[in-house]
């Protein structure tokens, strides 16, 4: 097994619906700065930056919980205030309908989705997809691994394996718990449909 | 196996017994009638103040306080650390293949596994460790009570026996010896409540916070997993449960 396979597969796959488009690049774009805006307000960067917050305000939380409940309940309620307002910001400003939801396997490392052109390995794509477990949209660069025909039908006759690259690891993080948060959910739900 | 607990009661009563062999006959200080004076009145009564139940488990729970396995608070954290690990790379199914040292994780994996809401699991081990803590000072609670007891048993103890002498006053000879097996119910109300029952209600409460810090590092750990939590971040949490002189002992180590 060579690094690039097992770099493939460092994370976890689900299988999942998500909203997604994407477009292709040329390399020097994918290689050149970060493509992500570390403008914190642009909506792409919001939900990580939101998400890498709370991991540092759970450390200093935990203690607060012990010494005073109370102020930490009434902090709690702020912090679901401010992520219900940044929701809702980043619905406003979001591009995605209900027309652009595809299977996908998708991981912390790379993602396989379907397509309705050939691919071609060694392309780079900028792909926009949004997380329905954060409801955060991660914009991403990734190159095409492989293009092959979609077996399972319907409207996108291919399906192309991309590696992402330059991955900020605020967006990582985004992507695991996604991740984490859907297996549960799948796993909670094929154990309520038997 | 806390030996702390062991050496300590063989060595009160061992000093006591040692010193009252030195000082003449051993078998003076035995005297059954005040024994079952001070023990059974002591359980007998003890036994009004609580339910059967939790005057059978508070007996249970006192093997906590000779049985109890200390587990390194450092060694929870690298494994939930590890599981969290796991769990982000291979996926939530994969925790279920894993090897895992306390029943408690065990417990909190196993709800993680089956893909149980984060909210309900939290309330679950939540519930758990608070019923582990009123089952406890409930024990706790009875030991402090044989230790307020004994002592007043031993006191009843000693007058019945004096009542016992006041009425044969007619043989001055037998006046002495009546009166030390009287004051023996006193001794050994003593020694009960202060080398046995009131160590025993310390010890306990000394576990119980142990154990209780531990299950809520669980608690916290399995959160951080259902969460997807980063493993160095869940680990700067869960630092929180060692004291900071340990932290620099450990990073001193490391």
């Amino acid at each position: 097994m060579n690094s690039e396979q097992k770099e493939r597969r460092r994370f976890f796959r689900i299988e999942d619906t998500v909203n997604l488009f994407y477009k292709r690049v040329d390399e020097k774009m994918v290689t050149a700065l970060s493509h992500v805006s570390d403008d914190v307000l642009s909506n792409c960067s919001l939900a990580a930056a939101l998400d890498a917050m709370s991991q540092e305000a759970r450390i200093v939380g935990s203690r607060l919980e012990k010494n005073e409940p109370e102020l930490f309940e009434y902090l709690k309620i702020l912090d679901s205030k401010i992520h219900l307002v940044a929701q809702a910001v980043m619905m406003q400003g979001n591009e995605f309908g209900e027309h652009d939801s595809r299977n996908v396997s998708i991981s912390a490392s790379g993602l396989a989705f379907e397509v309705d052109e050939a691919l071609h390995p060694g392309e780079f794509l900028e792909i926009r997809m949004m997380l329905t477990s954060c409801m955060a949209v991660i914009v991403a660069y990734g190159k095409v691994i492989h293009c092959k025909r979609n077996v399972a039908g319907g409207d996108f006759p291919f399906y192309v394996g991309v590696d992402y690259v330059n991955m900020k690891d605020d967006d990582r993080e985004l992507l695991i718990k996604h991740v984490v948060k859907k297996q549960m959910q799948q796993i909670r739900e094929s154990k309520q449909g038997s | 196996m806390d030996i702390a607990s062991l050496v300590g009661f063989l060595l009160g009563i061992g000093i006591i017994t040692a010193a009252i062999a030195t000082g003449g006959d051993l078998m003076l200080f035995v005297n059954v009638p005040s024994l079952l004076i001070v023990l059974g009145g002591t359980f007998g009564v003890s036994l009004m103040r609580v339910s059967l139940s939790d005057f059978l488990r508070s007996f249970a729970i006192l093997g906590k306080a000779f049985m109890n396995k200390k587990v390194n608070p450092a060694d929870l954290i690298d494994e939930g650390v590890r599981l969290a690990d796991v769990a982000r790379k291979n996926g939530l199914l994969a925790l279920e293949g894993e090897e895992i040292s306390h029943p408690f994780l065990q417990k909190g994996i196993s709800l993680c596994v089956d893909g149980h809401d984060p909210a309900f699991v939290k309330k679950m081990l939540q519930q758990e460790i608070d019923l582990m803590v009123s089952r406890n000072e409930v024990g706790q609670d009875m030991w402090k009570g044989v230790g307020d007891l004994a002592p007043a048993m031993g006191m009843i103890g000693t007058l019945v026996g004096l009542v016992q002498m006041l009425a044969n006053m007619s043989d001055p000879a037998s006046i002495g010896p009546a009166m030390a097996v009287a004051l023996l119910t006193t001794l050994y109300g003593a020694i009960v409540a202060n080398c046995f029952a009131l160590p025993m209600v310390d010890k306990l409460a000394s576990v119980l916070v142990y154990e209780k810090a531990n299950k809520e590092l669980i608690l916290d750990t399995i959160s951080g997993i259902q969460e997807g939590m980063n493993p160095k971040v869940l680990e700067a949490l869960l630092h929180s449960y060692i004291s900071e002189k340990k932290r620099q002992t450990d990073a001193g180590e490391s």
